[in-house]
């Protein structure tokens, strides 16, 4: 078992998106950041490290565009694994979010398995003893 | 003439239509002065700007400009090599778009310029010509500051937000409203039930979001490019479908409309249909909002 719990950072504006994040990890020993306004995710993560930050790209002011450049360019989230969750359905961005060091692109909506299966395979996350199987 | 107003040098998307079937409308591609006194603002340089180049050298009183691009698909830049004051000496040009740093738009443009693509590159500018960034903090001109927001269309795309006289101008030329919610339609059999609930509040909240840009506008210079049929066809080009673009702007509380980047296939008599059902759609809602079809050389009185 990990001795600390994966922290996994959310960055949208949306509040259905941001229940859809925590209904998926409702199930996992993850420690879940969330942030509807992209500048304070990154005063958070500019003196915190983190395992997993899924962002959306449209949101107010600053965008998921600007996170992206922003935590390549820190020495400390350069290894830090990205992945974009946008309804922006466009190759070039999709290209674009790749080249500027996102793991992944993923169109929104997106299950909770979807989300659970992401952050199992980005982190060491470990699921909760399931009551009903338990019992 | 008013000192302070709005004036549409191209309205086109795509591509050019020099075709006459079309010239009610016009056939130039992105280009909208916003005049406030001596300072001239351009919003992109689609083939638009080629003739409010030449309309400038005309006068003697503004020797400084500043062009704001909301990105750099070619129809809104690719008047820019034949923009005669940027090869003018005595002209300064302040040219803001989509970018970290000054140097990377300066390539961006530079590039359409190089050889084989153009006689003459960017070298060959007399101007004096400045390069930056309007995101995430605002363009400051004297009292006038100029805002951006992130648009739905593929790259990254701004749109811009202007107060002028206690009015405000918003320019939102390629924007592909309420894409989600087909997305949303096309995979919500795959949800349970709970998660399906999640999606509608989605769906509502999405509504809301994308339209917070324009609420309240006095004056909404937006995408309408395409019919019903058309979208269908054409969704995930980064485009919006007339209808959703009158829906969304009644529902923000938008003044007057302008619908802009008219799709280059359609002639005269057809966007003239397309505004006569968006006024019929507007008396339904039962709206006083006011929606014009952008016309080249349509000017538009600030002061009023």
């Amino acid at each position: 078992m990990p001795e600390k719990n994966p922290k996994v950072v959310v960055i949208d504006d949306s509040e259905a998106s941001i229940a859809l994040y925590e209904r998926s990890v409702e199930r996992l020993q993850v420690d879940l950041e969330i942030f509807q306004s992209p500048a304070k995710s990154l005063e958070y993560l500019q003196s915190n490290p983190a395992d997993l930050v899924f962002t959306d790209l449209i949101m107010r002011a600053t965008d998921g565009w600007d996170v992206l450049k922003k935590l390549k360019g820190w020495d400390h989230h350069k290894d830090t694994p990205i992945v974009v969750v946008t309804s922006k359905n466009y190759a070039q961005d999709q290209a674009l979010a790749i080249e500027l060091g996102a793991k992944e692109f993923l169109i929104k909506p997106l299950r909770s398995q979807e989300i659970r299966e992401i952050i199992c395979n980005y982190t060491d996350a470990e699921s909760f003893p399931d009551p009903v199987k338990e019992n | 003439m008013s000192s302070n107003y709005v004036r549409f040098w191209g309205v086109r998307g795509s591509y050019p239509a020099p075709f006459g079937t079309h010239m009610k409308v016009g056939g130039n591609t992105p280009c909208v002065e916003v005049r406030l006194g001596q300072r001239l603002f351009i919003f992109d340089a689609g083939t638009g700007i080629i003739p409010l180049g030449d309309e400038l050298m005309k006068q003697s009183e503004i020797r400084e400009l500043h062009i704001i691009l909301s990105h750099y698909h070619w129809d809104h830049i690719s008047g820019l090599p034949f923009f005669v004051p940027a090869f003018a000496p005595g002209w300064k040009i302040n040219i803001f778009g989509p970018g970290d740093e000054p140097a990377e738009l300066e390539k961006r443009l530079a590039d359409q310029m190089k050889a084989p693509y153009f006689p003459v590159e960017t070298e060959t500018w007399l101007a004096d010509i400045t390069y930056d960034t309007p995101h995430p903090d605002p363009i400051e001109v004297g009292d006038v500051s100029i805002s951006s927001f992130t648009l739905h269309h593929p790259g990254i795309t701004y749109g811009y937000r202007i107060n002028v006289n206690g009015k405000t101008v918003v320019y939102a030329p390629d924007n592909e409203l309420s894409f989600i919610h087909q997305s949303i339609e096309d995979r919500k059999a795959e949800f349970d039930e709970d998660e399906r609930q999640l999606l509608d509040e989605m769906k509502e909240e999405d509504k809301w979001r994308t339209i917070e840009f324009m609420r309240d506008v006095d004056m909404l210079i937006h995408d309408a490019q395409y019919t019903v049929e058309d979208y269908r066809k054409k969704r995930g080009w980064g485009h919006s479908c007339y209808i959703e673009t009158v829906a969304s702007a009644v529902d923000a509380g938008v003044k007057q409309l302008f619908f802009f980047s008219h799709d280059p296939s359609y002639d005269d008599e057809k966007i003239d249909e397309l505004h006569r059902h968006a006024q019929k759609i507007i008396m339904e809602k039962q709206a006083k909002m006011i929606c014009h079809v952008a016309r080249e050389g349509m000017l538009i009185d600030l002061d009023e």
